[in-house]
């Protein structure tokens, strides 16, 4: 008789769902492992047999046929350790064969018998539950993350006779908590979460520039010298982001657990925000290696992924970034097969206007004008073009770094006769703390559901789309023309103003594209050929 | 084609073009030798000819005591090239290659050689050129500055440029990145603006390379790329403090537009002010890394430039001295808002949030107003921040 158990292999796109098989029968004493198995799967067999043996089991004394179906497939991977030893001792009648009927076993094992956790389990459970399985039989460690998947029973286990022996398992109980409650007590007091815009004095531009750039999903710019707080606004990008509905952070949560990173993320329903050293190869960027995994484009998916010092990053892995910028997926083909990953991050990248950093800045920077421009040609048109937005920053003045500028502004408002745009100005700087900015961005996020539909954003919108919904009225599109000239602008730019434009009235509140969102969107428009002599 | 080139060879051969070519060209020989032997044969021939007409040994005898009584040492290896005979066809080779190419060239002794630039005492022997020479009838004014220039000073340049050209002035300079480049451009603005880059290397090398399209439109425009060096010369950060000397020599007057502390540019200035010339200067904040060369030459006695009077002034096309300095914008008719930004716009690159700060208008309005009036070129956006256009 030969027994089978339900396995799990985890590739980048997800779980395939696999059947053990094991036999034993007569003949010297061995264990053969066959099924096109990697060789991480192969060297489980000494795991295996010492597992058993200091589990108090007896290793069948004779000759152990294991076989993982279907063979055709190459397997990879340490999860089978465990699934191998449920059928050996099922084989030889000390787990009763109805017990894991019906049920995926996934895990690792220690010599001393251990389950030890794995990657990719959430994906598992999904795919369970998809085929019609009763249950997952999970490491311990791995189970909060199975837990995400309702409707499915979940086993956990810390020992290989865990399984075996009831009595054992319930002293051992595992702790019952459950994920999705757990994250929605974190959820709810978002607030908690430190870095916030009200941090940041002065820099009321940039700000605004970036409320713009995440209530529309536009790719953003940022430049200025060192120590202007790039790095700074940017990491704050997170915490004005509206939350995720479940089946986003599902999604999400499958990323991270394939790539063995969802312990990372304490709180599954803050969006992510990845920053990656500009060492980065291309790679660990949009995914690869020998085993392919996903990237740090895949990670950000549906957060931010921020490239600090871009110009320093290897111009070649920058390129990458063409395609995930465009369509929201990242394809990786490799011998051993095509795989489609989610990308959809929205881009926030800093940079030095120059080496030194301080152009056009003439008393201190003395990088002449071929530096700089070798300095922007860094970075190649066609990610200048997938960037919507794109600002200068200067160094804070002291006085509004110290927060003391709202105090000048009301002595000034005392004196002055115009007052009306004094009031104007106080009443700007209301507009800073992120819960505010939050505030707007679901409102504006509420808007373009409703116009474009789920899950997209005004920079995502075809040009079709862009005809129907930013009409300009004609001084605008005179504007417009003006700028399409002097600047020399490519279609793409010119598109990309008009989305600008549109977010920019959608936080207003206004139906129409007016003129004062068009000029606005063209003071953060990228840097051009016809800026620099 | 070919009857050009025999036109041409019999022009060279009146003025010695290939025994200048081979004397500038010889290993050794700096100007300081070949002032010695110019002032002992008078005919250039009779020197390229010397092993020839004299023999071996007594011409090796005579260079000897020509440059002994000059407290002059002949090294081995520079008589060596005097007399050899391969080095000399092989420079020939050279010369006949630039006589069938579209290279000119003038020797001291040519009547077309810059009557201004044959009066300073080191006037290069020869010059290669391509276009034209300026003309020694037309007022002719260098403009000069930092290669790492700050807007103001290119936006200067570029309009004194155009302002000289528009007045008939010819315009040289070294065509050098920054300020160099922006007044050959200002001067080309301009219909029928004549300038000419002097370079340090030979004109055969485009350096800096991104000026290619400039290099073309001097010539188009009848003006001229001109150097000392041979054309295949290769840029060499040794000869551009040399070529400084034909910027002056060539010109009536020399105006600095921005200069830091050890600047080329002074190097020009001292020339001019060995040759004769006029220097100007344009001055700067005192604050600022590249307005201390200029205050320095201003304190040193040179001529202000304070509008463009001051400069026709010195060139003796203006009789007087006008105070007023010139104002060439408010043409184009703002509204008040658009005013008041302008007027908080300046030289100096700003960000939006210090226009925002300063102007105490919303940011909306700044920042529309700021586009609308580069959309009119009265603001231009330099690596993000704004200074002003016009």
């Amino acid at each position: 008789m030969v027994s089978k158990v339900g396995c799990a292999m985890v590739t980048a796109m997800g779980a395939t769902l696999l059947e053990v098989e094991a036999d034993v029968s007569g003949g010297l004493p061995d264990i053969e492992m066959t099924g096109n198995l990697g060789s991480s799967v192969k060297d489980g067999r000494e795991r295996i047999r010492v597992a058993i043996k200091k589990c108090g089991y007896p290793f069948p004394q004779g000759r152990v046929t294991i076989n993982i179906a279907p063979a055709a497939m190459r397997k990879e991977g340490t999860g089978f350790d465990l699934a191998v030893a449920c059928a050996i001792l099922e084989e030889i009648g000390i787990i009763p064969e109805d017990k894991l009927k019906n049920r995926i076993v996934v895990g690792e094992l220690g010599l001393d018998g251990a389950v030890i956790g794995v990657r990719g389990v959430l994906p598992v459970a999904l795919e369970a539950k998809k085929r019609g399985y009763e249950g997952c039989v999970v490491p311990a460690d791995n189970y909060s993350e199975a837990l995400m998947v309702p409707g499915i029973e979940i086993i956990p286990v810390r020992h290989l006779s865990d399984l075996v022996d009831e009595q054992r398992k319930n002293s051992n109980e595992c702790s019952d908590k459950n994920y999705f409650a757990q994250r929605v007590d974190s959820g709810s007091d978002l607030k908690k979460i430190s870095p916030d815009y009200s941090d940041i004095h002065g820099q009321d531009y940039a700000k605004r520039a970036i409320l713009t750039a995440v209530a529309g999903r536009h790719n953003i710019l940022l430049m200025g010298p060192p120590g202007a707080g790039k790095t700074m606004l940017v990491s704050r990008i997170p915490t004005i982001m509206p939350g995720m509905s479940e089946a986003e952070q599902l999604e999400l949560a499958c990323i991270y657990s394939i790539a063995g990173k969802l312990g990372d993320r304490q709180d599954i329903s803050v969006r992510p925000f990845r920053a990656p050293h500009h060492s980065i190869t291309s790679a660990a960027l949009v995914g690869g290696g020998r085993f392919v995994e996903p990237g740090e484009v895949s990670l950000a998916s549906k957060g931010v992924l921020f490239l600090d010092e871009l110009t320093r990053f290897d111009t070649r892995v920058i390129e990458q970034l063409r395609e995930p910028l465009e369509t929201g997926r990242i394809m990786i083909n490799r011998v051993s097969g095509a795989y489609e990953l989610a990308a959809d991050f929205m881009l926030a990248a800093a940079m030095n206007p120059c080496a030194c950093g301080f152009y056009p800045d003439r008393s201190r920077c003395r990088c002449t004008s071929w530096e700089v421009n070798r300095h922007y040609g860094r970075i190649s048109r066609p990610i200048l073009d997938r960037i919507d937005i794109s600002i200068a920053l200067q160094r804070v003045s002291f006085d509004e770094l110290t927060g003391k500028v709202d105090l000048a502004d009301k002595m000034r408002d005392a004196g002055a006769e115009k007052d009306r745009s004094h009031k104007k100005v106080s009443k700007k700087r209301e507009c800073i703390d992120s819960s505010l900015m939050r505030t707007v961005v679901a409102r504006v996020w509420q808007i373009q559901r409703q116009r474009l539909g789920d899950g997209r954003y005004n920079s995502g919108m075809t040009n079709d789309e862009i005809k129907q919904f930013c009409v300009l009225d004609a001084v605008s599109e005179k504007l417009v023309k003006d700028a399409y000239e002097l600047y020399g602008l490519s279609a793409r730019a010119y598109y990309k103003i008009l989305k600008v434009a549109r977010t920019l009235a959608d936080i207003d509140g206004s139906g129409r594209v007016e003129q004062r969102h068009v000029l606005e969107a063209l003071s953060y428009r990228v840097k051009d050929k016809g800026d620099e002599e | 084609m070919s009857r050009d080139i025999d036109e041409r060879r019999e022009r060279y051969a009146k003025c010695h073009m290939k025994e200048w070519h081979w004397l500038t060209n010889l290993p050794g020989f700096g100007y300081k030798k070949l002032s010695v032997l110019k002032n002992v044969f008078n005919d250039i021939g009779e020197l390229y000819e010397l092993e020839k007409n004299i023999g071996y040994d007594k011409a090796d005898e005579l260079l000897r005591h020509l440059f002994a009584s000059a407290d002059m040492a002949l090294g081995e290896k520079e008589r060596d090239a005097f007399f050899d005979r391969e080095l000399r066809e092989k420079l020939n080779m050279k010369y006949e290659k630039i006589m069938i190419s579209d290279v000119n060239m003038v020797s001291r002794e040519s009547g077309e050689y810059p009557e201004r630039l044959r009066d300073i005492f080191d006037a290069p022997y020869i010059l290669y050129y391509r276009g034209t020479l300026p003309e020694s009838g037309r007022k002719t004014a260098a403009v000069v500055g930092a290669r790492a220039c700050s807007e103001y000073g290119r936006s200067m340049a570029k309009d004194i440029g155009k302002q000289l050209a528009s007045y008939g002035v010819q315009v040289v300079s070294g065509f050098a990145r920054g300020i160099d480049t922006a007044s050959h451009n200002g001067s080309l603005s301009v219909e029928g603006g004549r300038t000419f880059a002097v370079f340090g290397c030979g004109i055969n090398h485009c350096y800096p390379p991104e000026n290619r399209f400039t290099y073309d439109e001097i010539i188009e425009k009848g003006g001229g790329i001109i150097s000392e060096y041979p054309p295949d010369t290769k840029p060499m950060s040794g000869f551009f403090p040399m070529r400084n000397r034909i910027i002056s020599g060539l010109s009536d007057i020399v105006i600095v537009v921005e200069a830091g502390n050890k600047s080329g540019s002074l190097i020009t200035a001292d020339h001019a002010v060995e040759q004769g010339r006029t220097v100007m200067a344009l001055p700067g904040r005192v604050t600022d890394r590249l307005s201390v060369g200029c205050n320095g030459l201003i304190k040193q006695g040179a001529a202000i430039v304070s509008c463009m009077d001051d400069i026709l002034f010195e060139l003796g096309m203006s009789e007087t001295q006008k105070n007023t300095p010139d104002i060439n914008f408010s043409q184009i008719e703002l509204a008040k808002p658009g005013k008041m930004l302008y007027s908080h716009l300046d030289f100096n690159p700003q960000s939006i949030d210090d226009l925002i700060h300063k102007s105490g208008m919303e940011q909306e309005e700044v920042t529309g107003w700021l586009v609308r009036l580069e959309l009119s070129g009265m603001a231009k956006r330099v690596g993000g921040l704004y200074v002003r256009g016009k």
